[in-house]
């Protein structure tokens, strides 16, 4: 990787893995999406 | 190199100063593919296809594409139209709905190496027929399902090709998908199953992880590497991989460079045990107990770890809820693995700066762990399934809890059984089967156990065996709401590793040099084969 593509990164936001700033944001969202999932399956299955 | 895995590491600083949204077709494009799949699908256009897919089976999918492609394709058309036509400022709403190209991205190729591309392998395969001695076919093999290629699928679309520009933010979602599958995985287990496996896991991952930790601290100092590194790279080989990394790499002081070798080799030994164990797993004809211990203690990191136990069982979650137990039991050692590399550490160096062990376990221990916990806790509650389920099947012998009348014993079978009962010895097993006979169904769980037992046992005749597994069926049902979580859970894996496959790079992967692949080789080579040898001789088939 170029010096010029590390002063330009390719996300301001986030890491390579992740949109989410932290991983614990990234769980948190992953729980918010889960009960979400849950809540669905309990009202609509 | 260590500038683009630097990339791992480093976390932004907020406040976007771009557009992330591109003014492309592409994801209308992609959401009108998905409606053309699910309308070809839905009017019988592809009946053809499935009937020479499924091989002279029946073809799994037809449910799936009846459903799937239809909202998620509706959904990609609507903001695709927007995403092409629409105009878009930066800001949070920019950043966050510009991923679901990137996502739709993943979910089409996910779609299409379920539905199409594996099933025309396998049937390729059949038609081949069978390899030599191994009475099995070279798919079976190979490992070659839905999952391995789709992790495939995405290595070759980022080292070949490279991941197009709108796409690129959605990518980073994979993630996400796996997080939520693990958290959702919580739903599936009774208190039965989770008694029985922790207690397996507990002492199995106690054993092994506390061993490689060991292992990598004593070889990093024969081998002279920095305590910052050989603490660093112990709790990555050790427990679970590139989180528990960044959980330790504050306590042993350790720098950029060496975070990045250290994830660089957890990459590369994960990369290879995921396609490898499968492979492996079938030669040795392992169970999908066996496997998913096996695959839970022996490979590093979590998300290979689904992988592998997917590629193992691609049609089932059985082997990946046995390895994500083992793996959720190696996340919650990890305070205990920090604890020790921080005194560990400032023992050995004397102008080490204390940090707040506390305050590092708090801020790093990965919650979705704890998200797993209240699942399974809401799970034991009883609203999704009767609290006594046992993977998904509930006892149920009257009307309400799904029992049909019509299925109770007719008076030829009854006596049919009643003629063969003097061969039963047992006499648990002899008093179930009076009391079956007596009401013309299985009357308890504990005597649906029995006769289960006596059915396995082929003490009676085939017919009478016959009539017992009816009656044994009759009392068992799918609890339907298990049912739709097993359904999301294996479309999150699903997304969460052709994304994953997406992330991983060569270059990523050459991160992994000198001292630290050398180490990280040794101790994952002796966890992977130590692990395997406890898994065959302690671990039973069932659960």
């Amino acid at each position: 990787m170029s010096k010029e593509s590390e002063a330009q990164p390719r996300f301001h936001r986030g890491s390579a893995l992740s949109i989410f700033g932290s991983d614990r944001k990234e769980d948190l969202m992953a729980l918010i999406c889960a009960l979400l999932i849950a809540f669905g399956v309990y009202f609509f299955v | 190199m260590i500038l683009e895995l630097r990339s791992y590491i480093q976390k932004g600083k907020g406040g976007s100063k771009m557009v992330y949204t591109k003014k492309h077709p592409a994801l209308f494009i992609i959401g009108v593919i998905m409606l053309a799949i699910w309308f070809f699908g839905s009017t019988g256009m592809l009946d053809g296809l499935y009937e020479h897919m499924a091989a002279g089976k029946k073809y799994k999918y037809a449910g799936e594409i009846a459903n799937i492609p239809l909202y998620s394709g509706i959904l990609s058309v609507v903001i695709g139209l927007w995403q092409w036509f629409g105009t878009h400022k930066e800001g949070h709403w920019d950043y966050y709905s510009s991923t679901v190209a990137g996502g739709m991205f993943i979910l089409l190729i996910a779609m299409l190496v379920r539905w199409f591309v594996a099933p025309e392998i396998a049937a390729i395969s059949i038609a081949m027929g069978k390899v030599g001695d191994t009475g099995a076919y070279i798919h079976k093999l190979l490992g070659l399902n839905y999952v391995v290629m789709g992790i495939v699928t995405g290595l070759i679309i980022v080292n070949v090709f490279k991941i197009p520009v709108w796409a690129e933010n959605g990518v980073r979602l994979s993630r996400l998908g796996l997080k939520t599958g693990v958290i959702l995985l919580g739903t599936l287990y009774s208190a039965a199953e989770l008694v029985n496996l922790g207690g397996l896991s507990i002492v199995m991952i106690g054993f092994f992880v506390l061993g490689s930790v060991g292992m990598v601290l004593w070889l990093g100092a024969r081998r002279k590497i920095p305590n910052s590194m050989g603490g660093v790279l112990s709790a990555g080989m050790g427990v679970c991989g590139v989180s528990a990394t960044v959980a330790a790499a504050p306590v042993v002081q350790a720098k950029s460079v060496e975070i990045a070798y250290t994830i660089g080799t957890i990459l590369l030994w994960g990369v290879g045990c995921m396609f490898l164990f499968p492979i492996i797993g079938n030669m040795l004809g392992m169970s999908h107990v066996q496997f998913g211990a096996w695959a839970g203690t022996g490979i590093l990191n979590s998300a290979q770890v689904a992988g592998a136990a997917l590629a193992y069982q691609p049609d089932g979650i059985e082997t990946l809820k046995v390895a994500e137990i083992f793996n959720i039991t190696r996340v919650l050692v990890l305070p205990i693995i920090v604890l020790w590399l921080a005194v560990w550490y400032v023992k050995r160096e004397q102008s080490a700066e204390r940090v707040n062990v506390g305050r590092v376990i708090f801020d790093k221990f990965p919650m979705f762990v704890i998200g797993f916990i209240l699942m399974f806790a809401l799970s034991t509650t009883g609203i999704f399934a009767p609290a006594n389920h046992y993977k998904g099947k509930f006892f149920g012998n009257t009307a309400e809890s799904g029992f049909k009348e019509s299925n109770l014993l007719s008076a030829d079978q009854k006596d049919a059984l009643r003629a063969e009962s003097g061969k039963v010895q047992r006499e648990d097993r002899k008093a179930a089967l009076g009391r079956l006979i007596d009401n013309g169904k299985i009357m308890s769980i504990d005597d649906d156990d029995a006769i289960r037992g006596l059915i396995n046992a082929k003490v009676m005749s085939k017919d009478a065996n016959k009539i017992m597994k009816g009656a044994h069926k009759a009392v068992r049902h799918t609890a339907k709401k298990i049912k739709a979580f097993r359904q999301w859970i294996t479309w999150l894996f699903a997304f969460g590793l052709v994304g994953l496959g997406m992330q991983i790079t060569v270059g990523a992967m050459k991160q992994a040099g000198g001292q630290p692949a050398v180490i990280g080789g040794i101790v994952g080579a002796t966890k992977a084969i130590l692990s395997l040898v406890v898994v065959l001789m302690l671990v039973a088939d069932r659960v």
